[in-house]
């Protein structure tokens, strides 16, 4: 090893040293977001849609990296255990914070500890829609032919622990009504069952449903946003109709590993959240399916923590079935 | 009269300069991407989603679509010169394309699958024009015991696919099944045989398991001896590819029942290419009076999945335009493309944005022709690959494979597949077992199950279920007919050569 070698690698030490040191800078180089799910899926569409606008007004590009496999978890561990040097992010959403922690053992971080939450970009609301053949209208009228079904009756849902099966799984036993889950490999697959009659409804998540919605190929009878949808005004809310504890979505948002500097969050969310009430994000995400939702730090935090305790259970029982 | 004013309208569309151009790209990268083994059409198209937010939605589409059916061109390529899939739906096309180009046929079988691709692709294209929402509402009665019974013929039929003992085939069918349960249980989401590792929650990656059972398990072996190679420079000239008289009175019907399976498997959401290649391999070789040769270098062995396969990809789209459901995780992404431009997919699309189905659908014309002009002058190109020598040719594979799986995850473990099932491959040849029925069992096997249990569940545990609804009903009988068949011929085979032993 010659001396310029030595100076080179000391020159790099301190480069590396100063980010942290001099926090009025950031950002000053690229940021590395994770995006634990294959590229053109839900996550990373929505990721790369706020990580533009995002990237150009802090003045860096932010640069998007699929780590995927395991139902997200294993690109949201990669994020976790980096070293938190406020400059590596990563989309977390409902599975790989909510559902996977409740659920499993092996995972490589903890909900609650590993994260700096950032803040909510948005979800797709689960919808439950029945074939017109089945002459049902209502969600009333679901519930009344559920309760006298024999065997019970069957509904689909994109796949075992997917939002569209826990947000119809706990709606029936609140209510105390047994009906059989049929999961499937995805929405689409779930959808065309629907539709051709084969299952009689079924959860699924509105982006899906959509187009059959349209054609009346399918009838909707209630989404589990907070509110109505402004584009779809005439589906009720469970909210609504009684159940003021199924208004969650398959939310996505945005997270750090802990020990990332609070400023970095801050600002971060501030970003975020200026980004997503422009009109053309909102319409972007919308024709998506994705609902914006805007939170800070803390009330998403706030947010996976009353998701944890009222959808835990839910997906516990569900997993033993 | 009004085909031929929607053929108008989507010609006006499909040769725009700008749409051309991205026609040309997509078929262009297609093939590229078909060659490299282990980036399937799934990657290539995710990969290039971000671009396509630039461009309006009808050249997007017709660019992604050409990837699509231009990988399947491609995908035979490395197949047939070197044993190793390109894509999935090209693995069967191993099974005779390589003992063709040991043979010092390489060119002949390039040139033959590139014209069934393209005979596959024209007969997939008139189905979609003609009958595209008929079909989409017949695809419609499949619900899941119909599927099973398709796949539980498929797997029947799939028994002939080795040669030797049955019950060598049976066990390595067998292993393939117990291969695809590895993961999660789409039912319970319980963990089957993962160990606890993360990697293997979503099971095994089938393009790393067929390119590690086929192409690593012939590097490994060829690395064992001296090759007395058959590949001469005369082998690789252009008129090496001319076919023989006997090629191609032999490849005609097989192309037409490719395309025909093709077309079929094509429309259901779920199967595609993969299966469809498969079940016209496997059709094949039951029909022929002369199985053994299939394996040795059969020209229908080829002939028959690439016009099956090239067949599925153009009426894959049917169910995703027609419909608005997507058949596969590709189609998905194309209707993700679509909703991002907010065009809303659905059964309505072809009404209300006549110039871009139409006009995709003539695209698919123009690449199918772009493709053909563009694959037959590289048959020369590709077959002098065989040239060079192993000790080079080989090691420069194996950098290709890995850089290959391993940049759709970013998981080296992908990578550590290929290699085990290099050695599962090197092993079973070693001990005479066949691989292709691995492979088969691989793929139906957890099909199968999935769809067994989800009519078990929605008929409330009712056997009789399978035999009430009338398609399931006929493919249910039409597998007992095949069993019952092989059974006969088994008898009357053994029966045969003892009177011949006796007398």
């Amino acid at each position: 090893m010659n001396r310029r070698a030595i100076l080179a690698g000391a020159i790099l030490a301190m480069a590396a040293a100063v980010p942290t040191a001099s926090m009025a800078e950031w950002p000053e180089r690229p940021i590395r977001m994770i995006v634990p799910f294959g590229p053109g899926g839900g996550a990373d569409t929505l990721g790369r849609t706020v990580a533009e606008p995002l990237g150009q007004l802090l003045g860096v590009e932010i640069i998007a990296e699929n780590v995927t496999g395991a139902g997200g978890t294993i690109g949201v561990g990669t994020m976790a255990n980096s070293e938190p040097d406020d400059y590596t992010i990563g989309v977390i959403n409902v599975s790989t914070n909510v559902i996977a922690p409740a659920v499993r053992d092996n995972l490589t971080y903890d909900a609650q500890t590993s994260f700096e939450y950032i803040a909510m970009l948005g979800g797709a609301p689960t919808v439950i829609a029945v074939n017109p053949d089945v002459g049902i209208n209502t969600l009333e009228e679901l519930v009344e032919a559920a309760r006298n079904a024999s065997p019970p009756m069957a509904y689909g849902s994109p796949g075992t622990l997917t939002m569209s099966n826990l947000v119809p799984a706990k709606f029936f036993s609140d209510i105390g009504v047994e009906v059989e889950h049929v999961p499937y490999q995805g929405a689409a697959e779930a959808v065309i069952d629907a539709v051709a009659g084969h299952i009689p409804f079924t959860g699924t998540t509105f982006s899906t449903a959509r187009p059959q919605l349209d054609e009346g190929t399918l009838i909707p009878l209630a989404i589990s946003t907070p509110e109505r949808v402004p584009s779809y005004p005439d589906v009720p809310t469970f909210a609504e109709l009684g159940h003021p504890d199924l208004t969650s979505v398959t939310w996505f948002g945005l997270a750090a590993p802990a020990g990332t500097s609070p400023e970095v969050v801050a600002r971060l969310n501030a970003g975020v959240n200026e980004v997503l009430q422009r009109p053309e994000i909102i319409e972007a995400l919308e024709n998506q399916g994705f609902i914006v939702q805007l939170m800070t730090p803390e009330e998403f935090r706030a947010y996976q923590v009353t998701q944890f305790e009222l959808f835990g259970p839910v997906a516990v029982a569900a997993s033993q079935e | 009269m009004e085909i031929l004013a929607n053929v108008a309208l989507g010609l006006e569309t499909a040769l725009e300069p700008t749409n051309l151009l991205y026609c040309f790209l997509g078929v262009a990268l297609g093939t590229i991407v078909g060659v490299i083994p282990g980036v399937g059409p799934l990657a290539a198209i995710a990969m290039l989603i971000p671009l396509t937010f630039y461009l309006d939605p009808t050249p997007a589409l017709i660019m992604l679509a050409g990837i699509w059916y231009g990988t399947t061109y491609g995908g035979s390529t490395a197949s047939i010169l070197l044993n190793v899939p390109g894509t999935t739906s090209a693995a069967v096309t191993a099974l005779d394309g390589y003992p063709m180009a040991q043979q010092g046929r390489a060119s002949v079988a390039l040139f033959m699958t590139a014209v069934a691709s393209f005979a596959g692709g024209s007969i997939g294209i008139i189905v979609m024009m003609g009958f595209a929402p008929l079909i989409a509402q017949y695809a419609l009665n499949f619900g899941p015991t119909e599927y099973f019974a398709l796949m539980l013929l498929g797997l029947v039929a799939a028994a002939s696919l080795s040669d030797g003992p049955p019950a060598k085939g049976l066990a390595v069918v067998t292993l393939g099944v117990a291969f695809g349960c590895i993961g999660t249980d789409i039912y319970s989401g319980a963990q089957r045989f993962t160990f606890d590792s993360l990697n293997l929650m979503d099971g095994l990656n089938l393009i790393a398991l067929a390119i590690g059972l086929f192409g690593i398990a012939e590097i490994i072996s060829t690395a064992g001896r001296r090759e007395p190679t058959m590949v001469t420079k005369d082998s690789v000239r252009l008129r090496a590819m001319i076919p023989t008289k006997d090629d191609r009175r032999r490849s005609w019907m097989p192309v037409l029942r490719g395309a025909g399976f093709g077309s079929f498997f094509g429309t259901l959401p779920g199967t595609g290419p993969s299966i469809a290649s498969f079940v016209a391999y496997a059709f094949e070789k039951r029909i022929s009076k002369t199985p053994e040769r299939f394996g040795k270098g059969a020209i229908e062995g080829i002939m028959a999945p690439e016009a099956a396969n090239n067949a599925a990809d153009q009426t894959a789209f049917i169910p995703t335009l027609a419909l608005g459901v997507p058949g596969s995780a590709t189609m998905a992404l194309m209707l993700g493309v679509l909703i991002i431009h907010g065009i809303q997919p659905g059964p309505t699309l072809m009404a209300r944005e006549p110039e871009l189905f139409w006009g995709l659908v003539m695209s698919f014309w123009i690449g199918n022709l772009l493709l053909l002009v563009l694959n037959i002058p590289l048959v020369g190109l590709w077959a002098r690959l065989l040239l060079v020598p192993y000790y080079i040719l080989y090691p420069a594979v194996l950098v290709f494979i890995c850089i290959g799986t391993l940049s759709v995850q970013q998981n080296i473990f992908h990578v550590w597949t290929v290699a085990f099932f290099g050695v599962v491959g090197y092993l079973m040849r070693v001990l005479g077992f066949s691989a292709a029925p691995l492979l088969l069992g691989f793929v139906l096997g957890p099909l199968m199950e999935e769809h067994f249990r989800r009519a078990m569940l929605i008929s409330g545990g009712d056997f009789g279920f399978f035999f009430d609804r009338p398609i399931s009903a006929v493919v249910m009988c039409l597998t007992g007919i095949l069993l019952a068949h092989s059974l006969y011929r088994t008898v009357r085979a053994k029966m045969k050569s003892k009177a011949g032993s006796a007398a």
